[in-house]
């Protein structure tokens, strides 16, 4: 077992400054800031979908690049491919990883259907679904395949609170139970930042603050006010 | 990144992509082991052909029954048309007539569609997760989508000389009062095999070039978001008109060079 940090970011630099934290083992990091101050660039400098253009990415120790197969994504805009139903979505990065659709692929992804509140889906074309089944199919299939570590740009946005309660249940039992090593998402909703992760990273046009669950209380007035006014 | 994406989306990529699925699909889609790729190719060849056979049959009937009604007109006698025209007529639809009416169809409908499906998967993110499970999106977005045009085009070809055959039947029979069987089998006299396979090769390599380009404009597009896949869209069909001029022209130039025609 690596004892290498799930994520460890230094002087990744987005225009706002370098940036430099870290994810430690089940740790949770939230990034909040107001409409437009970077939370998705970010996300997607971590998911490996913009190139590092300064400072390193390291997931488990290794970098970025060759550590892609551990990250899952789920997109601002879900990604869900519009052609496929709802079962070949999530079962697609089974598929990629060498693996046939038997009967055990096929029990994993309803599982992971179960598991975000969308087995009734199952045959579902994904352009039919609300905004917020549709996040819930990104959610299971970012959770396919070898995911350790999990980058979620706005995972409980449009979600009913029921689902969201369940969401953020399993997100935080995934951590609790090894299942995933960390996770990184962006989001509006502050209740459930607070409820969820470890640590806070506030993205404000003068750069950013990082600030741990510890130190949240301490924060509170500065987490409210720079997480909705920045 | 835009290395990468030059790279990646290079028009030597597009076109590997398109082997490279080829070559998979079939064997798989016979043997019965088709995959998500393989089913996504054969779902868009049979959704082009069933969009575009159509208004191909459509467009080419109307061309028969306009140039029908040309030449009858200007034969001077219906005998003159039956003996002199008619036999001329078919070879003079495959050879000028149909790769102009089906590379417009494969410009307008393949053109729009292809680059419009693939920007707005871009904007939908489905590119990026196509890319963050470990697929290359040139095969799985941009190939079965050429593919299809590919296979398409010659298809269109075939259903649009005997449409354009009905049209020019129709007009004669009510102008000269020919026979249908007999109109038939003079059209496909100047229809030799040599002509047909020239017109199919020309549209196959008119729907690769165009499949290229719209892979190009879709994927490398500049995202400017706000109005992007239009902009894109109308960028990749100005240049697919002119580029399917000039390769209709080259074509031309190459088999009358060769005297294949």
């Amino acid at each position: 077992m690596s004892s290498a940090p799930p994520l460890s970011v230094s002087g990744l630099d987005i225009g706002r400054g370098p940036i430099a934290f870290e994810v430690g083992p089940g740790g949770v990091l939230a990034v909040l800031g107001d409409n437009g101050s970077g939370k998705s660039l970010l996300l997607a400098h971590l998911s490996g979908h913009l190139r590092v253009p300064k400072g390193s990415v390291k997931v488990g120790g290794r970098e970025l690049r060759a550590a892609l197969s551990d990250v899952g994504v789920v997109f601002q805009h879900t990604g869900l491919i519009r052609n496929m139903t709802v079962f070949e979505n999530i079962a697609l990065p089974f598929l990629v990883h060498g693996l046939d659709l038997d009967g055990v692929v096929e029990e994993k992804v309803r599982l992971r259907m179960r598991l975000v509140g969308c087995a009734h889906l199952e045959n579902e074309e994904v352009h039919r679904l609300s905004e917020g089944d549709k996040r819930c199919v990104a959610l299971a299939r970012a959770l396919s395949g070898p995911t350790r570590l999990l980058i979620a740009d706005e995972p409980v946005a449009a979600l009913a609170p029921a689902k969201k309660a369940l969401v953020e249940e399993l997100l935080a039992s995934l951590v609790r139970t090894g299942v995933l090593t960390g996770i990184v998402l962006a989001t509006q909703d502050l209740d459930f930042a607070r409820r969820i992760a470890t640590h806070f990273l506030i993205l404000h046009p003068g750069g950013h603050t990082l600030i741990s669950r510890g130190d949240a209380a301490r924060n509170e007035h500065y987490l409210t006010f720079a997480s909705r006014a920045s | 990144m835009t290395f990468e994406r030059t790279i990646r989306y290079s028009i030597a990529s597009l076109l590997g992509a398109i082997i490279v699925v080829a070559a998979r699909v079939v064997p798989r889609v016979l043997t019965g082991r088709a995959t998500v790729v393989d089913r996504e190719a054969v779902r868009q060849v049979l959704g082009f052909l069933s969009g575009t056979a159509p208004a191909s049959a459509l467009t080419t009937f109307i061309y028969g029954l306009a140039a029908a009604y040309g030449v009858i007109g200007n034969a001077g006698s219906a005998e003159a048309f039956q003996s002199l025209v008619l036999p001329r007529l078919g070879g003079a639809f495959i050879q000028f007539v149909i790769p102009f009416a089906i590379a417009n169809l494969v410009v307008l409908k393949g053109v729009v569609g292809m680059t419009s499906d693939i920007a707005s998967m871009r904007v939908s993110q489905e590119v990026d997760a196509i890319e963050a499970v470990g697929l290359d999106p040139a095969q799985m977005v941009f190939a079965p989508r050429a593919i299809a045009l590919i296979i398409t085009a010659p298809a269109l070809a075939v259903i649009g000389v005997y449409a354009a055959c009905l049209g020019a039947w129709l007009v004669s029979w009510i102008a000269v009062g020919a026979g249908f069987t007999e109109f038939v089998s003079a059209y496909s006299s100047s229809i030799t095999s040599g002509a047909l396979l020239l017109t199919v090769t020309k549209l196959a390599i008119t729907a690769t070039a165009m499949s290229i380009i719209s892979g190009y404009f879709g994927f490398m597009g500049a995202k400017a978001e706000s109005g992007f896949v239009g902009k894109i869209t109308t960028s990749a069909v100005a240049t697919a008109v002119f580029s399917s001029t000039i390769v209709n022209l080259f074509l031309s130039l190459l088999t009358a060079a060769f005297q294949l025609e």
